[in-house]
């Protein structure tokens, strides 16, 4: 299950060159379910190259901060710009990877055509999933341990398997940018390595990898960068000066009532 | 004893609409199964009959066109209400289903029942319950018809409608099953990928709508609903792959509408009894009776086989899943 | 309108007007069974049991024809409906047992299976040299008008019990669908509960055949309770609201059906029904589209005004 170091030489990212504007840069981000506000005036800068956490209390607007980023759900206001232009879907460059828990694992797919969706946007409309797409999808699976299930049924694999299914398929996209949702909850201690490892891959070659991650322990031996979300931000930058008691007392501590609560009867 | 003419201009036209019904619609099923959505083939079918109301009211017309985009139109329009009712209301899909084809399925049959839409041949009754005889190919003597471009213009209209329908739907399956299948089973990632999974939805419950429609004439309404859940659920039962389901629902669909039709017609033959059973109804049953006995008997997921394989996992000691892997 | 008038205070003959007190308290019937479906999130079960209750009508009917030499008997018929509806009930449950297929597609094959079985019935029925098969029709979509002297008793009768049953249980249902898990916890047999709540919607149903109608009879269990729902949070008034507003929709829905030609009972109801959820879903005070709107302008108001205040973009 480990990699073996002879499948990553044989398939090395290339290195991108040092892009001088940010991967994703995000100005006054307000989502609101109905009337009551989830994201409120959220500032975020991603580094050129890195692993950003995305941390928070239950609640807090992470995940909807990476759906709104991506436009999967409206926002109220804010602006959201990648790589200084504004998202361009086709291109593939921005890897999304949902919580393992948003599908229906029981679905009649085996892993290998899973990692294969990753190439959709460059197969394009209309035509068909061909041998070679699929090969290729072999190759990431491999890259994550999962070579020998590739034509399992999707719902035969363990969860951290499932995960691994689910990296392989934003790798397969060969994206510049990747944001993870919860990549390391419920994951099996093999599972969680492997994934850890290709996320320091993924920096070595120039990535900018942002996840929503629950388990606060594990930031500093994993991430560089961190972002404290309660609504609002409450802190970004370095871990070392984000992680501050006084941070997280402000994140974690006394419900966080953003003014507007008071404002809209929320 | 059946003969070959009235085999020709009765059974043939009302089996073949029967079957490409059911193949319509459960080829379709498919996906409408996958993304959790069988009950809007129950909203989809019920909206169909305001949808001829109103359209009959509009152009005062019977003809067939206006009727079948009055109908598409009210079933596009069904799933909007649906949704804005589940959001607006903040109910779970069932209920929000639940009240929307009641209340337009209701505003139908006071519709028809109110304005001049009963005295032409639109009846709540068929409605309900299709009619399935009804559909004749007069003048289909001898098989020299089946290849007679005269005598085959003449076929019945719900047939030909069906048949355009059916192909339609197979090609739209064909064209389109990577993106209906990533639409389906991931939509999140879909749509960041820039593949549109809510316009693809749409896409699946308009074809959905029209096949309800160009089904409805022939099967009733409600039947429309067997026709979309039972093959594919059938299906699903049998298969892990999707590739196969689909062609294992055709399979279910082609033998329900055979199969059921060649009860309904022949079989009160064999006791002496002239007149046949309802067709559509007989359709219905007998897919369900498939996807009774693929839920019983099939290989892995079936009920008998799960039973075995849990008193299997009990006598070696461990707790097998019942669910044939790790959940 | 004198004919409206007369009917809503029922003053159109006997049989109306024990027709429509029978609506009513059906009404009140199907908002309390309601309200604790729709919390349960099992209310299109409700649509699978009317719908199957077909076959077992036209059974029943068969039946009375060959034994009694009379089709037409309504406890016959009911027991029937009833007894169809519940195997109905129990394939759904059998289905969604063995795991493989979600409960909207085990509520939708069942449906269709059963009516389709029924539609069968119903054609070799037709074909029977015997009168009376028109008796079955206004099962379809339900006729206050049609039914005899002891057919609208009986119902209203019934109805009148299942309210009283409904309210007995009360506190055991709120548990069931309000914390079912905390209800196990502390000893209260919750599969047994809902084995309650589903012979609740089976009299319900069973009941209201005659005045609603299979195919609609969804509509007077799910629109009292979601319309409720739409003006409180609080199971205490949801609960009296769905019935208030079944009450309305089943009295003044028979009434019109009795008062205006070519009305069936059942889509006149259900149309009541969903007047009433129309208007609420824009008046409600706190659900309400107006008032959710004018909550969602306030809050972009707020977010322009710390806009202003917001240093420019990086």
């Amino acid at each position: 299950m480990v990699l073996s170091s002879r499948i990553r030489d044989s398939f090395p990212l290339p290195p991108r060159p040092a892009d001088p504007v940010s991967p994703l840069a995000v100005a006054g981000l307000t989502v609101a379910y109905h009337d009551r506000p989830v994201l409120w005036d959220v500032d975020f800068v991603a580094p050129p190259a890195g692993l950003v956490a995305v941390l928070g209390p239950n609640g807090a607007g992470k995940s909807t901060f990476l759906k709104a980023v991506l436009g999967l759900i409206p926002k109220l206001a804010g602006e959201v710009r990648f790589f200084g232009r504004p998202l361009d879907r086709k291109s593939g460059l921005v890897a999304y990877v949902p919580q393992r828990t948003a599908v229906d694992w029981d679905f009649p797919i085996t892993a290998v055509e899973v990692v294969a969706m990753g190439l959709y946007h460059r197969i394009g409309w209309l035509r068909p999933v061909r041998r070679r797409h699929l090969e290729a999808a072999r190759v990431q699976l491999d890259r994550v341990g999962l070579a020998d299930l590739a034509d399992r049924q999707i719902g035969q694999l363990s969860g951290g398997q499932q995960q691994r299914v689910f990296l392989a398929r934003a790798l397969a996209q060969d994206a510049r940018l990747y944001l993870l949702d919860e990549p390391l909850a419920g994951i099996d201690a093999a599972s969680e390595q492997v994934v850890v490892e290709l996320l320091r891959e993924l920096r070595a070659t120039g990535r900018t990898v942002i996840v929503v991650h629950h388990d606060l322990e594990s930031v500093p031996g994993i991430f560089d960068e961190a972002m404290l979300l309660n609504v609002r931000r409450i802190a970004a930058g370095p871990v070392g000066t984000v992680l501050t008691p006084a941070n997280l007392a402000r994140a974690y501590g006394v419900t966080f009532a953003p003014k507007v609560a008071a404002v809209v009867g929320g | 004893m059946i003969e070959l003419a009235d085999f020709l201009e009765l059974d043939l036209p009302a089996l073949a609409t029967g079957t490409l019904a059911a193949l319509a619609c459960g080829l379709l099923g498919n996906f409408l199964l996958l993304q959790r959505r069988s009950l809007l083939g129950d909203a989809v079918s019920h909206v169909v009959l305001p949808g001829i109301v109103l359209a009959f009211l509009v152009t005062g017309s019977t003809s067939t066109w206006p009727m079948m985009l009055g109908a598409g139109a009210a079933a596009v329009a069904s799933v909007f209400l649906i949704d804005l009712v589940q959001r607006a209301a903040r109910i779970e899909a069932g209920a929000a289903m639940g009240v929307v084809l009641t209340s337009l399925f209701a505003l139908g049959v006071v519709l028809l029942e109110q304005s001049g839409a009963r005295a032409v041949h639109l009846d709540v009754e068929h409605a309900l319950m299709g009619s399935l005889e009804g559909i004749v190919w007069l003048g289909a003597r001898d098989f020299s018809a089946l290849v007679d471009p005269d005598r085959l213009a003449t076929l019945p209209e719900p047939l030909l409608r069906l048949a355009v329908v059916t192909t339609m739907v197979a090609l739209l399956l064909l064209v389109l099953r990577k993106e209906l299948t990533i639409a389906s089973f991931d939509p999140g990632y879909a749509t960041s990928l820039g593949i549109p999974a809510r316009a693809i939805g749409l896409v699946l419950l308009v074809a959905s709508a029209v096949a309800a429609v160009a089904a409805f004439a022939a099967v009733g309404a409600i039947l429309t609903i067997a026709m979309f859940v039972c093959p594919a659920a059938t299906a699903r039962m049998l298969t892990d792959r999707l590739g196969r389901q689909i062609a294992l629902s055709a399979l279910a669909a082609l033998l329900a509408g055979t199969l059921g039709y060649a009860l309904a017609a022949w079989a009160p033959l064999l006791f002496g009894s002239e007149r046949g059973l309802g067709a559509a109804g007989m359709i219905a049953v007998v897919a369900g009776c498939l996807q009774g006995l693929s839920i019983l008997l099939a290989p892995r997921y079936g009920a008998l086989a799960r039973a075995r394989a849990r008193s299997r996992g009990r006598r070696s000691g461990e707790g097998a899943t019942a669910r044939g892997g790790v959940p | 309108m004198t004919d409206l008038l007369s009917a809503l205070f029922l003053g159109a003959g006997y049989n109306s007007a024990v027709a429509t007190l029978g609506a009513a308290y059906l009404g009140v019937a199907g908002g309390l069974v309601g309200t604790f479906l729709v919390l349960r999130r099992r209310v299109m079960l409700a649509d699978a049991l009317s719908h199957a209750t077909l076959p077992g009508l036209v059974l029943a009917f068969l039946c009375g024809l060959a034994l009694l030499g009379e089709g037409r008997i309504l406890p016959v018929l009911l027991f029937g409906a009833a007894a169809s509806a519940a195997l109905a009930g129990l394939a759904v449950q059998g289905i969604v047992a063995n795991r493989r297929l979600a409960e909207d597609a085990a509520i939708a094959s069942v449906l269709a299976c059963f009516y389709g079985a029924g539609i069968v019935l119903a054609s070799y029925l037709q074909s029977l040299p015997v009168g009376g098969q028109a008796g079955l029709q206004r099962f379809l979509l339900g006729s206050a008008a049609g039914m005899l002297r002891g057919e609208a008793e009986l119902l209203a009768a019934s109805a009148v019990l299942l309210v009283l049953f409904t309210g007995l249980f009360a506190k055991e249902l709120r548990l069931l669908c309000f914390d079912p898990v905390h209800a196990e916890a502390h000893g209260w047999p919750v599969a047994r509960l809902d084995l309650l709540l589903l012979a609740l919607l089976l009299a319900l149903l069973v009941i209201g055949l005659q005045i609603v109608g299979l195919v609609l009879e969804l509509a007077l269990v799910v629109v009292p309770a979601v319309t409720a729902r739409l003006w409180t949070e609080r199971l205490g008034r949801m609960l009296p609201l769905a019935a208030a507003i079944g009450a309305a929709g089943g009295w003044i829905g028979a009434a019109l059906s009795a008062a205006l030609p070519r009305l069936p009972t059942g889509p006149s109801i259900v149309l009541v029904l969903a007047a009433i959820f129309l208007a609420s879903l824009i008046v409600a005070p706190q659900r309400g589209l107006l008032a959710v709107a004018a909550r969602r302008r306030r809050l972009v108001r707020t977010l322009a005004a710390e806009g202003l205040e917001r240093p420019g973009s990086p």
